[in-house]
């Protein structure tokens, strides 16, 4: 650079003194700083105490290192917790495949026993009575609208929550409203039926998914242990899922869907900390 | 300065042909080779966060931390001083800590180095000299962590580790110009930190 030392003036070198010192001032900049040293003993002073703190800054000692700071593998760390996951990933997928076989058969084996199902929802039926009638056509209208949507989880819980949710009661329940609306609602609600059970074989059998039309009845009759329309515990699930209906003796079923439910959810969990840890190492 | 003592100048690592190869490893996810550079730079690492941040602990904390980034992002560091390199990620993990701290004052941010530096007394050393060394490398800590942070930066990188003005402009991201203005400062400043000393260093 070419600019005079001498800073607004002043006649004196203290701004450049450092760079002075760096040797970074051209030849004809440093000459000037000479030449003005030696007659200036207030920029020789600061040239001599600038040099000096340079020189004290210069002989700090270092300070030792506490430890060593080696890094040790990072993967290891967390490879440790790695095979824990994969294992508990599995035994919860395969405790949730259990659960889903026994709420595919617990209704079947409920079923066979029927009778005396009805007396005893009465009451529980009683309640439902009145809100049936107007329930099932809803039930009838959401089935087919719920049916394309099967393959999310909320329609499969819905119907898992119906099925595995309350078989005796809802079968019990099932019974006595199929009973009052028969005359009227045949129909829609075996398609209903047809309707809600699918979802439940699409858990099972992907690609199941049904098309809201009566064939749908022929075509998932079928695959129903009993055929009939007292063995209809998926319609209640229906109904029961919309009204929520008090079922009535379903202690067991109920809360063994939630515990899927709540497997599953773990399932998933645990399937997506597998997958982020896979792609972080 | 004893002859035991190392200068805080002198820990500047190796000329950075010789880190190429443990680099290149290094890259390679071998972890043996990369701590061969930590053996290397670990002293000037932690001085410079322990004369950023202040007190040991932290410092530690910080080029731990700094070790592992650098260890992890080895491949966005493309060639060029590696000294520079690590110690950006130094600097910046240190200002980080400063910036979450709540602002301490400048009193609580004595440096203990002096502690931390014990000084080994020469065998013909006068015990007068040994206390005196201590008082005013005591001093001129505390002078240091009287400066604002980006001229203390500057002057621990140019003049107490004697890294150069292109290393200095590299590891804290500013120009040439803005190097020489706040070392300037930041020795004036110091300077007239230490005159209250004088009897300290006339001596």
């Amino acid at each position: 650079m070419s600019e005079p030392v001498f800073v607004e003036g002043t006649g004196h070198v203290h701004e450049v003194l450092s760079d002075y010192l760096n040797g970074d001032l051209s030849d004809a900049q440093r000459e000037a700083v000479q030449a003005h040293l030696q007659s200036c003993a207030a920029c020789r002073r600061d040239l001599d105490s600038l040099r000096l703190t340079v020189s004290l800054v210069r002989q700090l000692p270092l300070a030792p290192v506490p430890r060593s700071f080696a890094i040790s593998v990072p993967e290891r760390r967390r490879h440790a917790w790695l095979p824990w996951l994969r294992l508990s990933t599995g035994a919860l997928a395969a405790v949730f495949v259990a659960l889903l076989a026994v709420r595919l058969i617990l209704p079947a084996a409920l079923v066979e026993p029927g009778p005396p199902a009805p007396a005893g929802a009465a009451a529980g039926y009683a309640a439902s009575r009145p809100a049936a009638p107007t329930v099932v056509a809803p039930a009838a209208v959401a089935r087919p609208a719920a049916a394309p949507a099967t393959g999310t989880p909320a329609a499969q819980t819905s119907a898992g929550v119906a099925a595995a949710g309350s078989v005796t009661g809802s079968a019990s329940v099932a019974s006595g409203r199929e009973a009052a609306v028969r005359p009227s609602n045949a129909v829609p609600m075996r398609a209903a039926a047809a309707a809600a059970r699918p979802p439940e074989v699409g858990a099972t059998t992907p690609g199941a998914q049904p098309a809201p039309s009566p064939g749908l009845g022929a075509a998932a009759t079928p695959s129903l242990p009993t055929s009939g329309t007292q063995s209809r515990p998926a319609s209640a699930p229906t109904v029961s899922a919309r009204v929520a209906v008090p079922r009535a003796a379903a202690s067991l079923p109920a809360w063994l869907t939630a515990v899927q439910v709540a497997v599953g959810a773990l399932v998933v969990a645990s399937l997506a900390l597998l997958v982020w840890s896979s792609r972080r190492l | 300065m004893t002859s035991r003592q190392r200068t805080a100048a002198a820990a500047t690592g190796p000329s950075p042909s010789s880190d190429d190869g443990w680099i290149r490893a290094a890259r390679q996810g071998d972890t043996v080779a990369f701590n061969h550079l930590v053996l290397t730079y670990q002293e000037l690492a932690f001085n410079v966060a322990l004369r950023l941040v202040g007190d040991p602990d932290t410092a530690a904390d910080v080029t731990q931390d700094a070790f592992l980034s650098a260890y992890r992002h080895l491949d966005q560091f493309k060639g060029g001083s590696f000294r520079s390199w690590l110690l950006r990620i130094v600097t910046n993990a240190s200002y980080d800590v400063l910036r979450s701290r709540q602002h301490r004052t400048r009193e609580s941010l004595d440096v203990m180095v002096a502690e931390t530096a014990f000084d080994v007394a020469d065998p013909g050393e006068l015990p007068e000299t040994v206390t005196l060394r201590r008082e005013l490398a005591e001093k001129i800590e505390e002078g240091l962590a009287t400066l604002p942070l980006d001229q203390r930066a500057v002057l621990v990188l140019y003049d107490l580790h004697g890294l150069s003005y292109d290393e200095v402009s590299q590891t804290l991201g500013i120009n040439l110009g803005t190097v020489k203005s706040r070392l300037s400062r930041a020795r004036g400043r110091l300077r007239d930190f230490l005159m209250q000393y004088q009897e300290l260093w006339k001596g």
